[in-house]
């Protein structure tokens, strides 16, 4: 029988700006994501602040550049650099997301969606495999903001996801805020495109708040964490049988740390309630 | 492959305003000729022209902000004129590879802002401080210059001790 997931609990998404608040009010933290790419052949200092955090939190990384949708394959050296940090923080599992970030000798900059058909499909499941045989820790797959798909898909992406953690094993990392607006810059119903979502499958969530600009949803990681996402994520919770970490992310507006920490207080309340009732 | 070509048209018209032209004028000429299936012929034809120019926004948006944190004062001084600058120059240069890709984009920034010779002395002041400050992120030797530099002060508080 496989063991139970255990809890892990509630964090934050950690900026510069915050990093003296993180280990001075620590207590409200259960564990930290960082960005990897930060931390790539850091200087000795970055290296000093790696080893307190692993010290004082568990942490989680966050590859934003791996381009696991490329049908290019993986750039060797910064899968190296990924797993030289995963090796060194020696995390409960990593994270990246479904997306391509370069094609044709192009540098998109941030996460491009991936055609919903099953050559697509066959490019990220051999990119995960190609990823995990190298990195010996589990990776979780993250849903990505987009406002629009690539036409004339021949799955949904909940489909896709889910044929890809059935393909990979890989767990999913849910960006509740992601799954909105994209729900509401397509007209669809939110709760609608969570219920369709392989939530048995999700390992981690990711909690942040947009804005509306142009009459189109960004998620932008600048403001709170609407009611609506809130509302969600208890759906979520009550229905994601491995989840094991929720994450507020913030980058735009930094506020006072505490206002962070708060959020991820309600979301680890939200996890203890549901679990205990 | 022909996956590979979709998504190098696909990136093609994320970061190049002359591709997002060519593809609105007429998609289907676009989509043609780049050893595409048709049916990918048809997935790259059928896309908004709107919604990739909004995505293609969004990125350089993005951009900013990374550089914008790293050019804190140089952003301080020229207010809103920073976003308007910072979108003028974005599409016409290529994001570096590597970890430390918005250190030297912010740093081309910043060296396009001082070609500038309009800009109040202030606002210069400003760049050069954030551009002294980025260099030893990118430069070993001028991490190396600010160490010893740093070390050399220390040792004078020392002696003086």
């Amino acid at each position: 029988m496989a063991d139970e997931p255990v809890w892990l609990g509630a964090g934050v998404s950690l900026r510069r700006r915050h990093l003296t608040e993180a280990f001075v009010c620590g207590d409200a933290l259960d564990l930290v994501e960082i960005v990897a790419d930060h931390y790539f052949a850091p200087a000795p200092q970055k290296n000093l602040e790696l080893r307190a955090l692993c010290e004082r939190f568990t942490v989680i990384p966050h590859g934003l550049d791996l381009s696991l949708g490329s049908a290019e394959g993986l750039s060797a050296g910064y899968l190296e650099r990924l797993a030289t940090l995963v090796d060194a923080v020696r995390p409960p599992f990593w994270s990246e997301h479904v997306a391509f970030t370069q094609a044709g000798g192009r540098r998109i900059g941030h996460l491009a969606p991936v055609p919903y058909t099953y050559e697509a499909l066959e490019a990220i499941v051999a990119n995960v495999e190609r990823a995990t045989s190298r990195i010996q820790r589990p990776v979780i797959l993250e849903n990505i903001a987009c406002p629009f798909d690539i036409p004339h898909a021949e799955l949904s992406e909940a489909e896709f996801l889910l044929q890809l953690t059935e393909r990979t094993g890989c767990g999913l990392l849910l960006d509740v805020a992601n799954l909105y607006y994209n729900a509401l810059n397509r007209g669809l119903d939110p709760l609608e495109s969570l219920a369709a979502f392989p939530l048995h499958a999700v390992v981690q969530c990711h909690l942040a708040g947009g804005h509306r600009r142009d009459g189109e949803w960004i998620d932008s990681h600048a403001f709170p964490v609407p009611e609506d996402v809130w509302s969600l994520f208890e759906y979520v919770v009550e229905r994601a049988p491995r989840l094991r970490a929720a994450i507020v992310e913030r980058d735009e507006n930094l506020p006072a740390f505490a206002e962070l920490a708060h959020e991820a207080a309600r979301a680890r309340s939200i996890v203890e309630r549901r679990r205990a009732a | 492959m022909s996956l590979a070509a979709l998504q190098g048209a696909l990136a093609e018209l994320f970061v190049d305003p002359g591709a997002r032209d060519r593809f609105a004028r007429d998609p289907a000429a676009f989509a043609g000729a780049r050893g595409l299936t048709r049916r990918e012929r048809e997935q790259l034809a059928a896309l908004s022209a709107a919604s990739v120019a909004s995505y293609a926004a969004t990125l350089v948006r993005k951009r900013r902000s990374e550089v914008a944190h790293l050019l804190p004062r140089t952003r301080a001084a020229l207010g809103e004129a920073f976003d308007d600058a910072f979108a003028r120059w974005a599409p016409h240069v290529v994001l570096r590879e590597g970890a430390k890709r918005y250190a030297w984009d912010a740093l081309a920034f910043s060296r396009s802002l001082l070609s500038d010779r309009s800009l109040p002395s202030g606002v210069r002041a400003a760049i050069r401080r954030d551009r002294a400050d980025l260099r030893p992120a990118v430069h070993p030797v001028a991490a190396l210059l600010r160490n010893v530099s740093a070390l050399t002060r220390a040792r004078v508080v020392s002696l003086d001790r």
